[in-house]
């Protein structure tokens, strides 16, 4: 569609044409040309105003429905997103009062039966990554703390999974094995370091630079894991 | 598909599930069906990330998945139509609860906000909510046999639906597992509800394991069905306006005699015969002043020029076909009518409803019977044709090829499809600029909005504590005035806009319902 | 194809015998014969006759005219408009005619009386110079030449046509132009009232819209109801002209096209009865205002152009800030 009529009524010919015999002449009144010698304005004025908006009461309810579910979704499993966590030790005022109900954010939370997706999904999936700023002693420091965590967060999931769902029954044989699986790894603390720190590595090229990672960190993000969770606990 | 309804579907994806299952979706969008390996290398995001988005996506119902040409790689499907559907999960909801309750609301919700689960799961969640937010004296249980009648209601309405089941790998026969598994479900299977052992959904409910018998079986919302309710529920108001609400309530009897007889999404309904209307009516309401008039208010709505119901026969007093199709054509007439009034003045609209009615016409016809002036009018015809809400068809009065603009018709017309696609791209449109003019006005004032997210939550848990109301104006006053001030006027600005897409919503339905019709 | 012409005497070769009355009718020869019954016989002959007749013809049927005489009862009987006169090859032919309102034309050419009588069947409608020079035949300049002529004696006149501010059609001077030429009520000296249109639109509706309210409380079923709201053109003229807001009469006809723009404007709804009656009634819009009107957007003009790059998106966009407010 050409564009609107500002300026010369230019185009192809054939509108012209029609423009001619409809009895509007290029350059007069209808399509508008401003005299002045400017460009036209960016936003001309407006010829009518919007209509008002009704919504009454069903509208309110409505919306705030909308509100509940957008936020649900925020503070679900559901919501992935490149996670960045402050890692030194120090204790934030922030942190108590961030929605104590972000722990652990895996796949398994929003995926209520494995067998009713394709099985490439489900391997490897590693819990959300943190992204940690590594001191290296540090690091190894922590990992037998967080071993001991993980296996009793473990077995905490495992409870609680086993009281929630029935459909895991199917696979529930599969993530026990994994879980055992998972543990392995997890002694092997080493590899696992490696394997985080390269992870990291990449993630950090992903995340973009420092400054602003820590700028998003406040408002959304998990839980400095020393005083509370382990994110790292994988699942299965 | 539309580009631009690409997009809208983007920043939908982004506002309810983030940025990265955002991008796996457009990326979807953009190249349809892919396997995992290629939609990761051109988001560049990691395969892990891509795994965990498809996974929500396939959660949600928002994509599928089938083998790909080589039988053995899964390939993911995007399906544009449930992304929208997440703009609608507060029309669903409302629906039901003015409809089956809140008990029925609270289990639809968790519904929604799980994707698909099992019966008991939900059930027991819902019940665990309800005891929360009622805070009655009642433990939850007492929910339970409640909730367990609502589902088996709502699965027998076909609110929810079955999920399909993956089918068993059968090794006797050969088969080998090919990691894609093969999801069917019978129409038997579809809307029959489950039997649940409450005694079970007791004790789930108490945090022991227990099996409440439907193990394996999930359930998903069926947003067709509420599409149904939301195209009625636009016929029959479109009635109550046109004539009053008498008449929209036999609207209403009629449609609910359709559902006996026809499928719900046919162009023309079978005939209803005149005699079971009035006895419906009769057993609901034996004193119901309508009774008297039925058949004039038959008449009425028959012979209005909607056409929304046509009398197709005399037997049983008369037979009566509800008109979908054509109801729709002349809503949507009616939208565009409405919206060019608004746009371009209601002399421009008095020349689109002539070239409607009379289909072909020239300039000077227009001018003549629309009783404008001939400048005004050519004016306003140019504008309507300029932005496609009417087409030129030129007809050459001589044999010539070449005849100039003396010897040739210039006649104008409307194409009913073409303005509805149109009206439909610019919704999507203006459905985007608002979305996205939200997400500006939040982002800019993202820190204020913390602030005042923090503040309000410590004030909720000091009170839980029991705090002195000292202390809680201590915590209001952390926020300065002029900062409380600006708070609001951003809240009110996310509050107008969002309004807006509810409306948006509204009119986006209503054309795509119509070309749905149309396309049949 | 027939030519008028002067009637002009023809040589006639020197020896026949009449010759020598050529130039002078002897008067004894023809005294007991007058011109007059010449005439007479002369268009009995032309009127028996279903085609043209010849000079021969006519000299045979009547010896005793002479060329002369004969020339000049021709030239009579055509001031008279009694007959016409065609060319067929090289010889003149002459056909009856029924001596019309021609008779007021006297010492007009006949190429004006071919003009004339075509303008005159265009009837109050008048023709278009275009059309007139098509029928007629004549070239622009004798044409033009003729119209001025006639125009100057009063006998035709140039009214100017609402349909093209440039056309120009020709009819009786006596005719009134018909509405589709002068534009009706609706016109007054070529301009359009649209105030005065609009005006009656108003008044229209407000008079189908009361109608409409009164009925609110009906108690007679719905069809009743209906039929209480609706009024036919003529009560709607009659209330128009009662109101005497129109300083020109207006027809029922004219109320009907008042009605239909208010059709046209999806606030009335016409059914005619089977009297042929037209009856109206106001109703309302299926709809309320979509929601897209409630937007800028969806009155923004320069809704083409925006995007997301550029300097016209939603971001920035001024009509979203102003209706933010």
């Amino acid at each position: 569609m050409a564009g609107r009529g500002r300026g010369r009524g230019g185009g192809p010919s054939f509108n012209r044409e029609i423009s001619e015999r409809m009895g509007i002449a290029p350059g007069s009144s209808e399509t508008p040309v401003e005299s002045v010698l400017e460009p036209p304005p960016l936003f001309p004025p407006l010829e009518s105003r919007p209509v008002p908006l009704e919504l009454g009461v069903e509208g309110e309810y409505l919306l705030a429905l909308k509100r509940d579910f957008v936020g649900y979704f925020h503070d679900s499993p559901s919501f992935i997103q490149n996670v960045v966590v402050k890692s030194d030790n120090i204790q934030r005022y922030s942190d108590r009062y961030q929605n104590a109900t972000l722990s652990l954010k895996t796949v398994a939370d929003i995926v209520r039966d494995w067998s009713h997706f394709p099985t490439e999904l489900r391997d490897n999936v590693k819990p959300q990554k943190i992204k940690r700023k590594l001191k290296g002693s540090t690091r190894r420091a922590k990992i037998p703390k967080k071993t001991e965590d993980i296996t009793n967060r473990l077995e905490e999931l495992e409870k609680r999974e086993e009281e929630g769902s029935d459909a895991e029954g199917e696979t529930e044989g599969k993530e026990t094995e994994g879980a055992k699986d998972e543990n392995k790894e997890n002694k092997d603390a080493d590899s696992d370091a490696e394997e985080v720190e390269e992870e990291d590595v990449d993630e950090e090229m992903d995340d973009g630079t420092d400054y602003i990672n820590n700028y998003f960190d406040n408002g959304e993000e998990y839980l400095d894991e020393e005083d509370d969770n382990l994110e790292d606990g994988p699942v299965y | 598909m539309s580009v631009l309804l690409g997009k809208v579907c983007s920043l939908i994806l982004e506002e309810h599930f983030g940025e990265i299952v955002s991008k796996v979706g457009t990326d979807l969008f953009q190249w349809g069906p892919k396997p995992l390996a290629l939609v990761a290398s051109s988001t560049k995001l990691s395969i892990d990330k891509v795994k965990q988005s498809l996974c929500v996506l396939l959660q949600y119902g928002l994509a599928t998945f089938a083998p790909g040409k080589s039988g053995r790689v899964a390939e993911y499907t995007i399906q544009t139509e449930k992304i929208f559907s997440l703009l609608r999960y507060p029309r669903y909801l409302y629906l039901i609860k003015s409809k089956f309750g809140v008990e029925a609301e609270t289990l639809v919700e968790e519904f929604l906000r799980v994707g698909f689960d099992s019966a008991s799961r939900l059930i027991v969640k819902a019940a665990t909510r309800l005891q929360e937010s009622q805070k009655g004296s009642d433990n939850a249980s007492a929910y339970l046999s409640t909730l367990r009648d609502k589902f088996v209601s709502l699965v027998n309405k076909q609110f929810l639906m079955r999920c399909p089941s993956p089918t068993p790998v059968d090794e006797e026969k050969g088969e080998k597992p090919t990691g894609i598994p093969n999801l069917t479900v019978s129409k038997t299977q579809l809307h029959l509800p489950p039997t649940l052992n409450m005694k079970a959904l007791t004790q789930l409910l108490e945090g022991e394991v227990a099996d409440a018998g439907d193990e394996g079986v999930y359930w998903r919302v069926n947003f067709d069905r509420f599409h149904q309710d939301f195209r009625d529920q636009i016929m029959v108001a479109a009635i109550a306006r046109r004539i009053d609400d008498n008449a929209s309530e036999i609207f209403q009897l009629l449609l609910q005699l359709m559902y006996i007889r026809t499928d719900p999404w046919v162009r023309v309904s079978n005939p209803i015969p005149y005699s079971e209307l009035r006895d419906t009516l009769r057993k609901k309401d034996p004193q119901s002043p309508i009774l008297p008039h039925l058949d004039q208010y038959l008449k009425i709505i028959e012979e209005d020029s909607s056409g929304f119901i046509t009398r197709v026969g005399d037997s049983g007093g008369g037979q009566f076909c509800i008109n979908m199709h054509k109801s729709f054509e002349a809503l949507t007439w009616t939208c565009i009518e409405n919206i060019i009034v608004e746009r371009f003045g209601s002399k421009a609209a008095r020349i689109f409803r002539l070239v409607k009615d009379r289909r072909f016409i020239e300039q000077e016809k227009i001018q003549q019977i629309a009783m404008i002036p001939a400048r005004e009018a050519k004016q306003l015809t140019y504008r309507l044709m300029h932005e496609n809400f009417l087409q030129l068809q030129e007809l050459r009065k001589t044999m010539a090829t070449n005849a100039g603009p003396n010897k040739t018709f210039f006649l104008f017309h409307i194409d009913l499809e073409e303005v509805a696609r149109m009206i439909l791209d610019l919704s999507y449109k203006a459905l985007y600029n608002a979305m996205n003019r939200r997400d500006f006005e939040t982002n800019e004032n993202r820190r204020l909005i913390e602030k005042k997210n923090r503040i309000h939550s410590i004030a909720l848990s000091l009170q839980a504590q029991g705090a002195p109301a000292e202390q809680l104006q201590e915590i209001e006053e952390m926020m300065a005035p002029p900062e409380v001030d600006l708070f609001n006027k951003v809240m009110r600005r996310v509050q107008k806009l969002s309004e807006a897409e509810l409306h948006l919503e509204e009119t986006i339905f209503l054309m795509q319902l119509f070309l749905s019709y149309n396309m049949q | 194809m027939a030519m008028a012409t002067r009637v002009k005497q023809e040589p006639v070769s020197p020896t026949s015998s009449s010759s020598r009355e050529l130039c002078s009718p002897p008067p004894a020869l023809n005294s007991s014969i007058t011109t007059s019954d010449y005439e007479q016989r002369i268009l009995l002959l032309l009127q028996g006759s279903t085609k043209p007749i010849s000079d021969k013809e006519i000299q045979n049927e009547i010896p005793n005219l002479s060329p002369q005489e004969r020339a000049e009862a021709i030239n009579s009987l055509l001031k008279q408009g009694s007959l016409e006169i065609f060319k067929q090859g090289d010889k003149l032919v002459y056909k009856y005619k029924e001596p019309s309102s021609s008779s007021n034309i006297k010492g007009a050419d006949n190429e004006e009386k071919i003009v004339y009588s075509i303008i005159e069947k265009a009837g109050n409608k008048g023709i278009w110079i275009r059309d007139l020079r098509y029928e007629s035949n004549l070239i622009v300049v004798t044409l033009q030449k003729i119209l001025k002529n006639l125009e100057n004696k009063k006998i035709i006149k140039a009214v100017k046509s609402v349909s093209a501010s440039k056309k120009k059609v020709y009819m009786l001077y006596s005719l009134e132009p018909d509405s589709s030429v002068t534009g009706g009520a609706w016109y007054n000296d070529q301009d359009f009232e649209s105030e005065f249109v609009d005006v009656l639109n108003q008044q229209c509706f407000r008079f189908l819209h009361q109608k409409k309210e009164a009925v609110k409380n009906c108690k007679d079923g719905p069809i009743a109801a209906q039929n209480m709201a609706s009024a036919s053109s003529k009560d709607v003229w009659k209330y128009i002209s009662e109101l005497g807001i129109s300083k020109v009469q207006l027809s029922v006809q004219d109320m009907e096209t008042i009605l239909n723009t208010l059709v046209y404007d999806g606030k009335a709804e016409r059914t005619v009865l089977a009297d042929g009656n037209h009856m109206y009634r106001a109703i309302e819009s299926l709809l309320p205002p979509p929601g897209i009107v409630r937007t800028p957007c969806g009155v923004c003009p320069v809704f083409n152009q925006c995007s997301d790059i550029g300097s016209i998106n939603p971001k920035k966009c001024v009509y979203m800030t102003e209706w933010l407010e």
